[in-house]
């Protein structure tokens, strides 16, 4: 029984790549680079992710739902398919290494700070490899249950209304800001996740309605962001936040039950959900790339490679800081790729279609 | 064990090469009462007057079932012994094989001159129907199956009096020869499953299969999984609604439990109970089931966590209870713990060997004694007393058996990830779990089916019992080709 | 498939076993930070003192209290962990006191060497003790608990009842980067055998500059339009002879602020209030169940508050300190060029106050 990723699914796998450890400091982000009432900017950065998955939907029209790497293999010559191949793999490889790294770091800085990160970041990883090696609809599946494994500590703002007030937003919009184009960059990779919506044409069929699907998962995302910016510059107001590191760390503190306080570390250990889903898809989209250049390996064998490859990669990014540089370099390559892999398939199905097209009929 | 492939000398291959060899060959007196060599239960009536022979084993047959149909119809009776004999309970053979099957399964075999008749006069010893010790519930029928498959059957369908319940009959065992029956009804089930559990149970090559719960095993989707993949019961009516959900059941002879498959997750954390009781109590009883998982899995776990590595979630007042209570505690918490668990085991373990007076005992004598005492001795702290505790029968609460022995292992790998990497260890663990059951499949279909993949339909029947007029379609899991269940209008 | 997973379950095992316990924290190995004193040495050094709540069984709040003399409060933790054999943690601080010399001089130093460390929680209370924070800690209240469970307790419970605050580390730190607010902290003082809440502590940024006394702290949080519940009375009339008291219970208050501007530019505020509450104790010569004796004292009351806001934002803006976060309002209600031409810290002592109060007495008790 072939099983087909039904649209929910993809809503939520969309959603849940998108989402990540960058919630943390987004507000930040939005604060620092966009100034007062930076979250206007999501907005903004929603509608060009709109139009990006609208690329992304034209090719699925015109491709009439074939895998990309088959659309590749069809008009590409080898010479230039391969070195594509390797560099998404290496790409989507790193970032996903990467990832989780910076999932660990951040954990360090609120327990476990001696604690050595490799060795923490080699269980995720195992973990990481344990789900790819199961297949995409087992990821999608996992992915909709840590959706609700994440998506209930929502609930825990209402814990912090009170100290919310709207004076704090301040009517000004983007006073004090830094560079937009600088933040923008910083911005965009808090969406990226969406363009693997690419990948998964061969595993969708008309019901799963694609792109709308990737749009929907998009627009919760959007959704979440919003809500979790506001209620930041409504909580910390604008001038702080700016200071804060992890704003989200900082309200998960200040959350107070009568049997519990202090939350923010396990709640922050519910957000490894969300990075492991996005982690995974990175490295199953590196194995999907890679599986085309050796064709022959076994698909665990290749999982294998590029986890541990990545894996000692990623020793060179020792703090923070270096990781977070590297994902913003890593991060640039990805926009590149979310929009310019469109394009370029885009460009190759209206040529076939114009040779074809005289064949055919 | 004997096995097949390496032993050719096993006697169901000797029984089949004579089988090719000869064909079928006529039953004769002399060849069964050669194949019964030694069988000193076999008993061997002559008459030699009217040149028949009786053969039978006379503590697997009912003894005036016998007189009458057997001595009083042929030996004791004025007609001539070939009419006698083409009397309806009388079944003709004419392979030797069916013969010596016959006698075995409690028949008697009676010879008159070259021809061989067989009588159905099986009563093999059986107990009463009596309540399930595995599953009981308050209100609902207390009837439990026993371990004649017969029996079992005919509880199944009483229950269900249905020419859609269907009953195939399969073997296991090359020497055990046990008989399987799938139980479906059919347009209701979808037959692939059926055909499914109907191969894996005939691909059984095992030379004896002695229980259901040891053919569950053999026919499961993934073994190394910690998880019970089918979902078992003593309960004729649990069985009677999962027919009707659309599920395959096995029964097999011998053994009061049978297994439906596919299952998913859920449903072990279900008892007939819900459907009994008013709505709101089933939900609240549900739900509360589903808490008693967590706690379960995190309640020492969390307690090894805290006490470890995060003194900063509790508050204040609480803290300094607990530490003033470790204080005096001369191993580290994961130590701690576990002796206490293991303490806990021991106890369960004991109670569950022992006869339920003296396992009695053996509560009061672990819980007062042995809890009061390491308090006092200081070898635990009393909050760890109350997590492992309310952890264990938190545990007894899930309703399977199989589900709470599953979960407590679990929550021993919980409890030592929590002590090398508190909250993170957790949340690994966590993660690799929904993995692990992500990845899990019940027959074939995905053993978190409700939620993953994502069916809100049938949370109604998941989560909560809501009321009967709400629950309309069979759990999505059995892709029933027939998927409302419930047509009234309201 | 099997294979594969044992080959997992392995590797996490080497993974989860090679890993050493470094960071373990021992629950009974802690000494937790309970309260830390902050005060100043004429010197210019910290006194930093610390006390930590023994979990003994045979006194309920039993303590033990640290001292060290340092600039940070870092150096100081490691100075005083000489002293004890707990190892000194600080994720279940609950209380920062700072000595008011030190406040006048200033906190934000200490406060954001806190705010830095992700252990300290950010829901750490700030409290300005009148005098020396060091010498409550070291003293004994003999009838009650030790010190600082003495101060948290107590911290507490008057947060809830509004006569006095509850500021955290973080809404300080909040307050203290937002341009439209200046920080408030309670204040306690030592009265020989007990502490008391002693009103807030007003800031100008960081630095303390003077205070309300505790009889405002109801009016305060009345005109941040927090205040829910609480006791709060009022002397409608000081004459000797004829002593009018009133004590208004259960309160229910709502705040609308408007801003307005004149030619020349300066901000009116009006703070539109409404308050609703229950007469539990009146000494005067109206008669509350006639409606319109019980008007009057409506009226009375209104007129009453009003002035005495009045005075209080006006002894604010003295010292100009904006407490009220009035400046929020004005800022909001500006374009953003006029707001950072306009320097508020001169500006705020201009601004015209005022306030329309309705009260309403919802019930007067059971004697007519």
């Amino acid at each position: 029984m072939r099983e087909n990723l039904s649209a929910f699914h993809v809503t939520i796998l969309i959603f849940m790549i998108q989402f990540g450890v960058v919630l943390f400091n987004l507000s930040q982000i939005e604060a620092y680079y966009f100034g007062m009432n930076g979250w206007l900017i999501l907005f903004v950065v929603f509608a060009i992710v709109t139009l990006n998955i609208l690329l992304i939907g034209i090719v699925y029209r015109l491709g009439n739902g074939r895998s990309i790497f088959e659309i590749f293999e069809e008009a590409l010559p080898s010479i230039i398919r391969i070195p594509l191949y390797i560099f998404l793999t290496s790409l989507w490889g790193l970032l996903g290494s990467l990832l989780g790294k910076q999932y660990v770091l951040i954990f360090q800085m609120i327990a476990f700070p001696t604690s050595s990160t490799m060795l923490i970041k080699l269980l995720i990883d195992l973990l990481g490899f344990y789900l790819v090696s199961k297949g995409i609809y087992t990821i999608s599946k996992a992915s909709s249950i840590f959706f609700w494994l994440v998506i209930w500590t929502a609930i825990l703002f209402l814990f912090l209304m009170k100290e919310f007030e709207f004076v704090r937003l301040t009517p000004f919009i983007f006073r004090e800001h830094k560079d937009y184009l600088e933040g923008f960059f910083y911005v965009y990779p808090a969406f990226l996740g969406f363009e693997f919506s690419l990948l998964l044409f061969p595993y969708v069929n008309k019901k799963s309605k694609l792109i709308k699907s990737t749009f929907l998962g998009n627009l919760l995302l959007t959704i979440v962001y919003l809500i979790i910016s506001i209620f930041s510059f409504g909580f910390f107001g604008y001038h702080l936040l700016k200071e804060l590191q992890f704003p989200m760390i900082e309200l998960f503190a200040c959350i107070q039950l009568p049997f519990i306080e202090r939350m923010e570390n396990i709640i922050y250990g519910f957000f490894l959900c969300t990075t492991i889903i996005t982690l995974v898809f990175y490295f199953w989209s590196a194995k999907e790339a890679l599986s085309r250049v050796f064709p022959k390996v076994k698909q665990n064998t290749l999982g294998i490679m590029i986890i541990a490859i990545t894996y000692l990669i990623s020793f060179c990014a020792q703090v923070l800081n270096d990781v977070e540089t590297w994902l913003r370099y890593l991060g640039y390559l990805e926009i590149g790729v979310a929009v310019g892999l469109p394009l370029i398939l885009i460009m190759i199905l209206l040529l076939q279609r114009k040779r074809g097209g005289i064949i055919d009929k | 064990m004997l096995k097949k492939n390496n032993q050719p000398q096993s006697i169901s291959e000797l029984i089949q090469k004579e089988k090719i060899q000869e064909g079928q060959l006529p039953p004769t007196l002399s060849y069964t009462l050669q194949e019964f060599e030694d069988c000193s239960d076999l008993t061997h009536r002559s008459f030699p007057q009217k040149k028949v022979d009786i053969l039978y084993f006379g503590n697997l047959v009912d003894k005036d079932q016998l007189e009458r149909d057997v001595f009083q119809a042929v030996i004791y009776t004025n007609m001539d012994t070939q009419t006698a004999l083409s009397q309806s309970q009388f079944i003709k053979v004419v392979d030797s094989k069916e013969c010596i099957h016959g006698i075995l399964a409690g028949g008697a075999a009676v010879f008159y001159e070259e021809q061989a008749y067989m009588i159905e006069i099986a009563a093999p010893p059986s107990r009463a129907i009596t309540p399930s010790q595995a599953d009981p519930v308050i209100t609902g029928p207390h009837e439990g199956f026993t371990e004649e498959a017969s029996t079992n059957l005919s509880l199944i369908r009483k229950r269900l009096q249905s020419s859609h319940l269907k009953v195939i009959k399969l073997h296991v065992g090359e020497i055990t020869k046990n008989d399987v029956y799938v139980l479906y009804i059919k347009d209701i089930v979808r037959m692939e499953f059926v055909e499914d559990m109907k191969q894996r149970i005939m691909d059984i090559e095992m030379d004896a299969v002695f229980d259901t719960n040891m053919l569950l095993q053999l026919v499961e989707d993934d073994v190394a999984s910690i998880f019970p993949q089918y979902l078992t019961t003593e309960r004729p009516d649990a069985i009677a609604s999962k027919l009707v959900a659309g599920k395959v059941i096995v029964l097999m002879a011998g053994s009061p439990t049978a297994f439906c498959a596919p299952s998913t997750f859920f449903e072990f954390f279900t008892s007939s109970d819900d459907y009994y009781q008013r709505w709101l109590i089933g939900t609240s009883t549900r739900l509360l089931r589903f808490i008693a998982l967590i706690i379960t899995i995190s309640f020492t776990a969390l307690y090894v966590s805290i006490t470890t590595f995060h003194y900063e979630m509790i508050p204040e007042s609480l803290l300094l209870t607990l530490s003033e209570s470790r204080s005096r505690v001369p191993f580290p918490p994961l130590i701690e713990a576990l002796l206490m668990e293991a303490t806990i085991e021991l106890l369960r373990e004991a109670g569950a060997q022992l006869p339920t007076k003296i396992g009695q005992t053996i509560g009061i004598v672990g819980g007062i004694v042995i809890g009061q005492a390491a308090v006092q001795a200081g070898l635990t702290s009393k909050i760890l007393i109350i997590a492992v505790a309310s952890s264990a029968i938190a545990s007894f609460v899930i309703p399977s058996y199989e589900m709470s022995a599953s979960l407590r292992v679990l929550r021993f790998g919980f409890i030592l990830i929590a002590a090398i990497y508190g909250n993170l260890g957790l949340a690994l663990g966590l993660v690799a779990v929904v993995i692990h059951m992500c990845g899990l499949t019940s027959l074939r279909s995905s053993y978190l089916t409700g939620i993953a993949p994502l069916k809100p339909k049938d949370w109604k029947d998941i989560f909560i019992r809501a009321p009967f007029s709400m629950l309309r379609t069979r759990p999505s899991q059995s892709k029933s080709t027939n998927n409302v269940s419930n047509k009234m209008k309201r | 498939m099997t294979n594969k997973s044992f080959i997992i379950i392995l590797l996490f095992l080497l993974a989860t076993l090679t890993s050493g316990c470094r960071d373990q924290r021992i629950m009974e190995k802690l000494g937790f930070t309970h309260t830390v004193a902050y005060d100043l040495l004429p010197n210019g050094k910290t006194a930093f003192t610390l006390t930590l709540p023994k979990a003994d069984k045979n006194s309920e709040a039993h303590q033990e209290t640290l001292t060290a003399v340092s600039d940070s409060y870092k150096d100081a933790t490691i100075i005083m962990g000489r002293q004890t054999h707990f190892n000194l943690v600080n994720g279940q601080m609950r209380n920062v006191l700072f000595g008011t010399a030190l406040a006048k001089q200033g906190l934000w130093n200490h406060l954001n060497a806190l705010n830095r460390d992700p252990v300290v929680s950010p829901l750490a209370k700030i409290t300005i003790a009148s005098g020396n924070a060091g010498d409550i800690l070291k003293k004994d209240y003999k009838e009650h608990p030790k010190p600082g469970k003495y101060i948290d307790l107590l911290l507490d419970k008057q947060a809830k009842n509004f006569a006095s605050y509850r500021i955290t580390l973080f809404s300080f730190s909040r307050d203290y980067y937002d341009d439209g607010i200046d920080p408030i902290a309670p204040t306690i003082k030592d009265n020989g055998d007990t502490l008391e809440t002693f009103g807030l502590a007003l800031f100008q940024d960081d630095k303390y500059v003077t205070k309300l006394p505790p009889k405002d702290t109801i009016l305060f949080a009345f005109l941040t339009g927090t205040f829910r519940k609480g006791n709060w009375n009022m002397y409608l009339s000081e004459k000797l002879k004829k002593k009018e008291l009133v004590v208004l219970n259960y309160l229910n208050s709502t705040k609308k602020v408007q801003v307005t501007h004149d030619q020349t530019g300066t901000p009116h505020i009006l703070y539109d209030l409404t308050l609703k509450g229950t007469v539990v104790d009146y000494t005067g010569p109206l008669n509350l169940s006639i409606d319109a004796e019980r008007h009057e004292l409506e009226k009375k009351i209104g007129d009453h508050v009003r002035a005495e806001a009045k005075r209080m934002v006006a002894h604010m803006q003295k010292y100009k300190a904006d407490s009220l976060g009035i400046g929020k309002h004005v800022r909001n209600s500006m374009s953003y060029s006029q707001w950072k031409k306009m320097n508020w810290r001169e500006e705020y002592p201009k601004v015209v106050f005022d306030c329309k109060i309705k009260v309403t007495i919802m019930e007067y008790g059971t004697f007519r």
